[in-house]
Order: structure tokens, then C-alpha cells, then sequence
């Protein structure tokens, strides 16, 4: 595995002027095959992509929400992650916890350890914010992002079970 | 603001005779008003048998914390996007209940679903098939509010629960993961 590029890149807040390849890249292809085998699959690939448009845009104006992304040395747009940082419970004292929803990396930059370049990051950012918990759902047979996420550390706690009736 | 709809009850079929097992003289009803504390009692009670191993945390404060979850339950029973059923033995005493709402979406499909929040039957009435005639009266409310799938989420350390919704054609989707965030330590 290379990671020379994981090592080049850098990673910060999104810029206003990055949305539109950050939709690009969480609307991509390859995502949107795993979505579609979650039962029930019925949009459009421009509704997704609008759809993803107005999430991140109102996760730009939430102070709650954070979005990340990771750039090359020529500033291109090649990962993206989002999470929410929010109190559990109505206590003000509560812990707080972040809530991951999404996380991309370009297709062309992918298995060079950009992942998980990125959740290190991601997981700095969440203890100088005295978060105490992260929690985040994966598709029980998504075989790139499981594997990642148990190898960080990450545990199964509750499994989302469905029915169709 | 949306004005309140009037209260409808909706109507719903009782799980066939042989899915019933035991539990003789127990009705499953849509819950009121009256159900209200009952209902917030054996929810309390079931919120320790939800709580996740890899999040210690005092058994009275997951009861507390619950409460407060709960607290829009006496205007949830009036409200029709919900499914809120309990069962009741001849005497009115409320031994189980059910709390889903009908207007849920799944976050990637975005097809419309019904969720449960939680299901929690007292334990001197366990394994009488009272849960699934519980959970049966959801499934009756969700078709009839037209929607295809219910989807509800459980803490994978409760392998009783885990048997219960397996055994009833839940199949699990998705995972749930936690990492725990240590100051000083690496990740």
C-alpha cells in the first residue's frame, strides 16, 4: 500500500467554495451502489445529488455539524467527512458525542491509506472538542469500511434491524 | 403551526389465535392517557436491559435519562403518527408496551418507514408472547398507514432481544459503531 499520497495531504474545514466537489464526492457511483442495496432504494441519481446538495449546505450554516475535508499539495478535493458534535440527553452536562455521516474518498485515491489518515484526524479534532463518544452506522457487509473502523478501535454496539412487511 | 388532528383510534387485528402462545386474558390495546405512568415505568425498567456494555453508566441515571426521553409521551398517545400500544391483563394492570412512530424515513433510502423506539414487556410476564403480539399490533398500524418496512435498533449486547426480533423476520442492516475518545491517549 502506497502512502505517499496519505502523507501529502492535508486536511481542514471545507471551504465554501469546495461544496460543489464535496457533493461530487459523496454522490459518486460507488457510494450510491452500497445505498442502492439498502432495500427500499428508489431515487434518481440527480435526486441524490440534490438531495446531498441541501444536507451539506445546511450543514455549513449549523454550527453542530463540522465537514472536513482532505486536499492533495494542489489543493485538489480528494476526501470528505462530515460529523455532528451534539449533547446526549437533554442534561447540560451530558457527554457529548459526535455523530459521523459520512465519510468519501475519491475512487481514483482509494486503498492508500486516505481513510484513514482522515478518522485520525477526525478523532484530534473530537478530543480538542471534549467529545467523548463517536458513533456512526456502517452497512453490516460494506467490506472497505468495517474492517477500517473495527482496526481503529471502533466497537459494534447496536445493531439497525428492519422488517419489510 | 399545524393544528392538532382529532384523535382517531385506529383500528388494528389481534395476532392469529396460534401466534398468541400464552399470556391468557392479556389485550393488546392502542395506550391513553390513563397508560401513561404505567407505560413510563416499565420503559424505565427496560432502559437498563438497553444499556450498551462499552458505555458504563449508573443503572438510576439510564432510568432518569430515559424519563426525560419520555417526557412528550402523554401528547405522543394522541397523536396519530404514532403507534402506541399496551397490554393490559383483566384486572387493568399494564404489563407491556410498544412505542413506534409511523412518519419515520430511513436516512439512506429515505423510504418512508415505521420505527420503534421501544418495546419492554415486565418480566413476571416474559416468553407468553406478549412482545410479539406487541410488536405485531405496530407492524398492523404501519400496513395500514401504508408503509412497507419497520425498522428499530438494539443494543447487540441483549441477546434475548436480539433472538426475539430474529426470530419474528427482523434481519439486521446496519451496524452501529462506538469508538471511545481517551484525552491523552493515540487513537
Amino acid at each position: 500500500m502506497s502512502t505517499e499520497i496519505a502523507n501529502s495531504i492535508s486536511i481542514g474545514r471545507i471551504k465554501f467554495t469546495e461544496l460543489e466537489r464535496a457533493i461530487e464526492l459523496v454522490s459518486q457511483p460507488s457510494i450510491e451502489e452500497e445505498a442502492k442495496k439498502t432495500s427500499g432504494f428508489k431515487r434518481t441519481e440527480s435526486e441524490v445529488r440534490l438531495e446531498n446538495m441541501a444536507i451539506f449546505r445546511a450543514y455549513l450554516d449549523n454550527p453542530q455539524y463540522r465537514v472536513y475535508v482532505a486536499r492533495t499539495p494542489q489543493e485538489k478535493v480528494i476526501g470528505v467527512m462530515a460529523v455532528q458534535i451534539k449533547r446526549q440527553g437533554f442534561h447540560p452536562k451530558a457527554p457529548l458525542c459526535a455523530f459521523g455521516s459520512d465519510l468519501a474518498v475519491d475512487p481514483a485515491y482509494r486503498r492508500q491509506g486516505i481513510a484513514r489518515k482522515m478518522f485520525h484526524f477526525l478523532m484530534d479534532e473530537l478530543r480538542r472538542a471534549q467529545v467523548e463518544y463517536f458513533t456512526f452506522t456502517v452497512r453490516k457487509d460494506n467490506e472497505r469500511a468495517l474492517p477500517l473502523y473495527l482496526d481503529e478501535g471502533c466497537q459494534i454496539t447496536e445493531y439497525v434491524m428492519m422488517k419489510e412487511l | 403551526m399545524a393544528l392538532p388532528l382529532p384523535f382517531r383510534p385506529q383500528r388494528f387485528r389481534e395476532a392469529p389465535e396460534a401466534e398468541r402462545g400464552r399470556g391468557d386474558g392479556i389485550e393488546i390495546r392502542r395506550a391513553q392517557a390513563e397508560d401513561v405512568p404505567a407505560i413510563l415505568e416499565l420503559s424505565e425498567e427496560a432502559a437498563v436491559y438497553s444499556m450498551s456494555p462499552l458505555r458504563p453508566s449508573d443503572p438510576q441515571r439510564a432510568r432518569q435519562i430515559r424519563r426525560q426521553d419520555m417526557a412528550s409521551l402523554k401528547f405522543q398517545v394522541r397523536d396519530p403518527q404514532m403507534a402506541i400500544f399496551v397490554a393490559r391483563t383483566p384486572e387493568g394492570r399494564v404489563v407491556g408496551e410498544v412505542v413506534a412512530k409511523l412518519d419515520g424515513r430511513d436516512f439512506l433510502s429515505d423510504q418512508p418507514q415505521a420505527w420503534i423506539f421501544e418495546l419492554a414487556v415486565h418480566p413476571d410476564f416474559w416468553r407468553q408472547g406478549i412482545g410479539g403480539r406487541l410488536l405485531y399490533a405496530v407492524e398492523c398500524a404501519a400496513r395500514e398507514a401504508g408503509l412497507e418496512c419497520v425498522g428499530l435498533s438494539v443494543t447487540c449486547a441483549n441477546e434475548r432481544a436480539n433472538r426475539f426480533y430474529d426470530s419474528l423476520g427482523y434481519q439486521d442492516e446496519r451496524r452501529l459503531l462506538l469508538k471511545k475518545l481517551t484525552p491523552n491517549l493515540g487513537p
